[in-house]
């Protein structure tokens, strides 16, 4: 029945009004057809037995008085009778006494009444009946009736019926098709706009308004409804977002400002004062620097996690290869000095912005690097694999590790497992990472085990959905909702190629 | 004396009926004449008791609703027991069937159907006279008995046991006799129809 269950809404609709239709009509016809052949049994049984008494009426005094001549006259009215194929009397004593044969019927006579009745066989029905006069039996009569002429009568009683019921369905067919397109037609009307707000994620598209007042109009304006309160909804989001990072960039900004003037001034209050500070008083001086410095690092990172807000995705083939390869230069100085093995499998081209991506790999390798054991020498491992429609990209690390309680913990802005002075800092760079990758749709986790290592898993769609950067930044949102020359392609086709590796 | 000249007639008619009958008989059966004789008189019994069924009298020609229809044999009959045995616990129309012998019309006065046999031929004239314009139903084998005005007289056909119905007298008299003894029957006098089929 899954067939049924996936067949389109018209037709569906079309095959249920006709399999009721032809259901109901094959009943009625069923029954009609059967009352048709007891009524007519029933008829013919009665015809036969009054047909009967009347013939036996009329032999009594050919029998009375044995005289077979009077009785063939009787019988010979039959002839007017065209389904009376056989005729015998009987005596008394169950001699026969005369007969009638109709010409063009064969068959033989009886030669022996049977009980007094009637039988039906296939083609005739066969009627005993008795003849009484002055309350004695005097005699038995028996007639035999052709059915054949009845039957054929009920054979095109059978095919009259059967093409009506053709001409019926047909009707239905007709009818079904016209009459269920006030239902079909607003369900797919709705179907059409859902899938169009799917595809393409524009909210300004309105399911064709019904005057009908019952459920279908409800639901086309219930629809409708909703679609103006997710695009409003969309709006105001979108709105409240452009402020809070307006404000946050801005913020930002006002606080780096007197930052650099406690910098500066504990730069100028350190040469001037030198020579005549305790060394007491000058590591004061290093510490306000130092904090000062920090907050500097922190409001950096700040800015770049609202930045990664903004919604502006214009998304281009990035190949990984390079990216990696980019990012392990930055790190030369630590690899080397941490004595650290770095080895990288081929990796493919996804979508996605190459700026953010690499962000997310300087801080998962940058993690790798520093949360180092202390009793061996580092070994990371990036690679990919293909896992359906998607890559999982997985650097891997036999550092302390994560205990299984703060695998979720550490996705979070500014949380911290370590002390500062442990590992250095701020809470944040796990959080954009996982920012930048849900933007590219895809997700972030952590495999880990204290003491064994860590392994994180960029998990990015194969396909590759490129979008052209919008001309103007102002209007990107807009651009982005209404983008219809969504391009898609699949990175299939772009086997991972390894990028230099470093030692 | 006289009982011993109708036994010698009756002899006599036996043995020309049976030589007729034994000739016309078809099939013919190794039969005796007395056999053949009976077997006409068993018929000829077993027809008088039916003539009851076909014919009704008026109200008049009994007692009351009780009395039996009374079969009359004006002097020699040749039926014996057979026909008291034929009649012997049936009933038509809800009434008994009585047989009354006797010798002399008086005697016969009230029956419903009045039997002379061959032997008292030349008793006709009498009987009609008596039973003649009276609600009797008069049954002879004697020949011309319908002409000189009898209702229903016996007579050979092929050997069978046929008879001819004097409908017009009947009804004159007061007789209703039912069309199906008279499509058995033959009609007296014939009607020109019935002569063409």
């Amino acid at each position: 029945m899954n067939w049924l269950a996936n067949l389109p809404i018209r037709r569906r609709l079309t095959l249920l009004i006709l399999v009721t239709c032809s259901t109901v009509l094959l009943i009625a016809c069923a029954a009609l057809a059967v009352f048709e052949i007891l009524d007519f049994r029933h008829a013919a049984v009665r015809d036969a037995t009054v047909l009967a008494d009347i013939l036996a009426e009329n032999t009594h005094a050919a029998l009375s008085f044995d005289d077979a001549n009077a009785a063939r006259k009787v019988l010979r009215s039959l002839q007017a009778e065209p389904n009376v194929a056989l005729a015998r009397v009987f005596k008394a004593n169950g001699d026969a006494f005369t007969d009638f044969a109709d010409t063009g019927h064969s068959g033989s006579l009886p030669l022996t009444p049977a009980a007094d009745g009637h039988r039906f066989s296939t083609d005739w029905l066969d009627v005993y009946r008795p003849i009484t006069f002055q309350g004695a039996r005097i005699g038995t009569i028996f007639l035999r009736i052709d059915l054949r002429g009845m039957y054929e009568r009920l054979t095109v009683f059978a095919i009259m019926a059967l093409v009506v019921l053709l001409g019926s369905m047909a009707l239905a067919l007709v009818l079904s098709s016209r009459l269920q397109r006030p239902i079909s037609e607003p369900i797919l009307a709705l179907a059409r706009t859902a899938r169009a707000v799917a595809e393409q994620r524009d909210y300004t598209v309105r399911a064709p308004k019904l005057e009908a007042a019952n459920e279908l109009g409800m639901l086309t304006d219930a629809f409708n409804h909703m679609l103006a309160q997710i695009a409003k909804h969309a709006d105001d989001l979108a709105a409240t977002n452009a402020e809070l990072e307006q404000f946050a960039y801005i913020a930002s900004h006002d606080l780096k400002e007197p930052l650099r003037m406690v910098t500066q001034y504990m730069g100028i209050v350190e040469r001037q004062l030198g020579p005549t500070l305790t060394p007491k008083h000058q590591r004061f001086i290093a510490y306000a620097v130092e904090g000062a410095m920090r907050m500097q690092t922190l409001i950096n990172d700040l800015l770049a996690f609202t930045r990664t807000s903004h919604l502006q995705e214009h998304h281009q083939p990035v190949e990984l290869n390079q990216v990696v390869t980019e990012v392990l230069t930055t790190f030369q100085d630590s690899i080397h000095q941490a004595k650290a093995t770095v080895q990288t499998g081929p990796l493919p081209v996804v979508a996605g912005e190459r700026t953010k991506l690499a962000i997310v790999f300087q801080n998962l390798i940058g993690n790798a690097l520093k949360f180092q054991a202390q009793d061996r020498q580092p070994v990371i491992d990036i690679s990919a694999e293909r896992a359906g429609d998607d890559w999982n990209i997985s650097i891997t690390d036999n550092g302390i590790g994560i205990d299984r309680q703060h695998h979720e913990q550490i996705f979070a802005v500014f949380q911290r497992l370590h002390g500062r002075d442990e590992y250095p800092g701020n809470g944040m760079g796990l959080a954009i990472c996982r920012k930048i990758i849900e933007q590219h749709h895809g997700a972030l986790t952590v495999e880990s085990e204290v003491g064994r290592g860590s392994r994180f898993v960029l998990r990015l769609p194969a396909v590759m959905r490129v979008s052209p950067p919008p001309a103007d930044p102002e209007t990107a949102i807009t651009a982005i909702a209404s983008a219809s020359a969504t391009a898609t392609a699949t990175a299939d086709s772009v086997p991972p190629t390894r990028p230099g590796s470093l030692a | 004396m006289r009982g011993w000249i109708r036994r010698s007639l009756l002899v006599l008619m036996v043995m020309t009926i049976g030589i007729s009958q034994a000739v016309a008989a078809d099939p013919p059966t190794p039969t005796t004449p007395e056999e053949l004789v009976s077997k006409e008189y068993q018929v000829k019994a077993a027809f008088l008791f039916n003539f009851l069924k076909f014919v009704e009298w008026p109200d008049s020609a009994f007692a009351d609703a009780d009395a039996p229809i009374t079969i009359g044999m004006l002097g020699a009959e040749p039926f014996g027991s057979m026909l008291d045995r034929i009649i012997a616990g049936e009933r038509i129309q809800g009434r008994r069937i009585a047989i009354r012998r006797a010798d002399t019309t008086e005697a016969l006065t009230g029956c419903h159907l009045v039997f002379l046999s061959k032997f008292e031929a030349r008793r006709t004239a009498e009987l009609l006279s008596a039973f003649g314009s009276e609600p009797v139903l008069t049954v002879s084998g004697v020949d011309d008995f319908c002409a000189a005005g009898g209702i229903i007289q016996f007579t050979i056909e092929a050997g069978k046991v046929r008879f001819l119905v004097n409908a017009t007298r009947a009804q004159a008299i007061g007789l209703k006799i039912s069309s199906q003894l008279l499509s058995v029957g033959k009609q007296f006098p014939p009607a020109k129809s019935e002569n063409r089929r």
